[in-house]
């Protein structure tokens, strides 16, 4: 226990100490990606999974050997995103021929095009893992990056770590778009605690106001 | 190898030396310039010795022994193959209980780290060995939310109780400030560590290593207040005629936090660096990097002294107090430096070597000042600094213009130590009157 916690706690604040703590300190900070990007909270989810590691839809068509018939080994290939933003652009994917699909599909299919847009994800997971929404935004554009992680799933789960599964989201978001000019998405390896979101916002009515 | 595209990676980083373990990775190094292998430098730079623990009294073994006891009991409640279906679960279980019996084995080499901060390991064994085996409780289904809620709020009634009872006794008021700073540490490890974040899961099977987080950190919070509560009755058993020094202590850190505060004027303009200060172009300079470091140690030093303050944690006020008017004197003679145009040659080999032999006299000479412990604990950022700064050569090559930097901030500060040490003393031994 040489450099202990402790030790650099206490040097915290000289020069190496403030370097430990990151690239962050001082002017001139790496721009953030994401800053100019705003947080989607009001969107409806369908989550489904897929015990045989069926990629759920795709843009062209599904590969013929996945090489997973036994679930193990990661599927390649199976990971895609889609932003539908009307009916004509729901019909664009295809779908796999297994429940999931067809309830991500009816789903997408149930959105009011005019008041809304869907986010599709189809993923491959470990069969012991989930995969979770982390954020959804917007870039100044109006299109969606949607954002997730990888979670352990609970402990009684009976599940090998060399089987996989495959997660897929239908993510409906308050956004209506006539055309899109992309769209983008990212997987992190474990979730983050999202600090406590609660804002205060009172509304006060003045006493007296009234008739002025 | 070419330095400058890398100075400027650095400082666009905002980075000092360890920043090079985190932004190497970008730089490409192409721009022609002579880079100085500063890693021909391993060996051959003025060391400074750890001097003897600070501390009053001798720590007893039988705090750690109690830690890692507690770690090893924990440590075997875990099987090496748990049965648990989700087998994701089961690896990680392992490896985590692996993990901490090896950081449990592995001591502390005496030389290199005082007594309490081996405390501080001992005690991160201990937590890490409980995280472990109620992450394993959680697995299997066992829920200790509640006996955590219940040993949580004993832990808080028994702090509060010690905590009122601290009367910083001590023979006089400076060692009432060296024996009663680390209790004040420990109270406020047990503090912060009483209310995991985040809390133990409703559903521990479904987040088992949460719900080990949870418990680790709380037995972190116990475990403190352990050490907290043995070292003090420890002390007050060796030490000669403790008498309640709390008027003098708290008057003390009071007036030194208001010292502190008003003496800033020397340096007003100069706390919050913006580029344009001193109208000159500072990129690639030790000067920059000893300017903006000294500017945020002077900040981080007044808001803490003030906070120790807040809380009446006034002998951690004390030192954080005499460390800041070290980081005062810094920043004024980095500033003046500048101004007469200092720290903006291009280093070499030589330079950095001689830079490295001026900070470890100048650390040596402040090591040496009575009382000497005191000393010690002020001059601890320039001490752990400069051997950080001379382990790096060996550990990677470090950009020569940071490295230099590094020991003119060391040399800087142990400096001002001698001054700072006996203005502290003053107002320790002067309560009354430095009102």
């Amino acid at each position: 226990m040489d450099w202990s916690r402790r030790r650099l706690l206490a040097t915290a604040a000289t020069g190496l100490g403030i370097a430990l703590a990151g690239c962050d300190t001082t002017d001139n900070p790496p721009p953030s990606p994401g800053l100019d990007r705003r947080p989607v909270d009001d969107y409806e989810v369908e989550r489904v999974r897929n015990a045989d590691a069926v990629p759920l839809f795709t843009r062209g068509s599904f590969p013929t050997a996945t090489g997973h018939a036994d679930r193990e080994g990661r599927p390649a290939g199976s990971y895609d995103h889609a932003y539908v933003v009307s009916a004509a652009s729901l019909d664009e994917l295809t779908f796999a021929d297994v429940p999931e699909a067809k309830r991500l599909r009816s789903f997408a299919a149930d959105t009011d095009f005019e008041s809304g847009s869907v986010y599709l994800l189809t993923t491959p997971v470990g069969a012991c893992y989930d995969v979770r929404i982390e954020s959804i935004t917007l870039d100044p554009d109006g299109d969606p990056s949607g954002d997730f992680c990888r979670a352990l799933r609970p402990a009684d789960v009976a599940c090998g770590v060399d089987e996989y599964d495959t997660v897929g989201y239908a993510i409906r978001l308050p956004v209506a778009r006539e055309q899109t000019s992309g769209h983008s998405g990212g997987m992190s390896s474990s979730c983050r605690r999202a600090p406590s979101r609660v804002a205060f916002d009172a509304e006060l009515t003045p006493h007296g106001s009234d008739g002025e | 190898m070419t330095g400058s595209t890398r100075r400027d990676l650095l400082a666009a980083c905002g980075a000092g030396l360890a920043g090079l373990a985190g932004c190497s990775g970008l730089s490409p190094f192409d721009d022609g310039e002579e880079r100085v292998d500063t890693g021909r430098l391993a060996g051959d730079l003025a060391t400074v010795a750890l001097p003897a623990s600070p501390y009053p009294i001798s720590v007893p073994a039988s705090l750690a022994d109690r830690h890692r006891e507690r770690a090893r009991e924990l440590l075997d409640g875990v099987p090496d193959s748990p049965s648990i279906p989700n087998a994701a679960v089961a690896r990680k279980l392992r490896a985590e209980r692996d993990r901490a019996a090896t950081s449990l084995e592995s001591d502390g080499d005496e030389r290199e780290s005082w007594p309490l901060d081996r405390l501080d390991g001992d005690r991160y064994d201990r937590s890490e060995a409980a995280s472990v085996r109620s992450a394993y409780r959680a697995a299997v289904g066992e829920d200790d939310g509640d006996r955590l809620r219940e040993y949580r709020q004993t832990i808080a009634a028994s702090r509060g109780a010690f905590e009122g009872d601290l009367a910083y006794r001590a023979s006089d008021p400076v060692a009432a400030v060296l024996a009663h700073e680390p209790v004040e540490e420990l109270l406020a490890e047990c503090r912060d560590a009483l209310q995991p974040t985040p809390p133990y899961p409703d559903d521990p099977r479904a987040e088992p290593f949460r719900a080990g987080e949870a418990v680790g950190t709380v037995e972190r919070s116990a475990a403190a207040l352990g050490d907290a509560r043995r070292l003090r009755e420890r002390y007050l058993r060796e030490a000669a005629d403790p008498r309640p020094q709390w008027d003098r202590v708290a008057v003390a850190a009071e007036s030194l936090e208001r010292a502190l505060r008003f003496s800033q004027d020397r340096v007003e303009g100069y706390q919050d660096p913006g580029t344009d200060v001193f109208e000159r172009d500072l990129d690639g300079t030790a000067a920059r990097s000893l300017y903006f470091d000294a500017a945020h140690d002077l900040r981080t030093r007044i808001e803490g002294t003030k906070a120790a303050v807040d809380d009446a944690d006034f002998a951690t006020a004390v030192l954080d107090a005499g460390r800041g008017l070290a980081a005062l004197e810094v920043l004024t003679a980095v500033v003046t430096g500048i101004r007469e145009g200092a720290y903006q040659g291009d280093p070499s080999l030589s330079t950095v070597r001689t830079g490295a032999e001026a900070s470890a006299a100048a650390i040596e000479s402040a090591l040496d000042t009575e009382p000497r412990g005191l000393a010690v604990r002020l001059c601890e950022p320039a001490l752990f600094t400069h051997r950080y700064a001379v382990r790096s050569v060996a550990r990677y090559e470090p950009d020569a213009v940071d490295l230099l930097a590094e020991f003119r901030r060391a040399e800087l500060f142990a400096s001002a130590v001698p001054e700072a040490t006996a203005f502290v003393v003053e107002r320790l031994r002067d309560g009354e009157t430095a009102q």
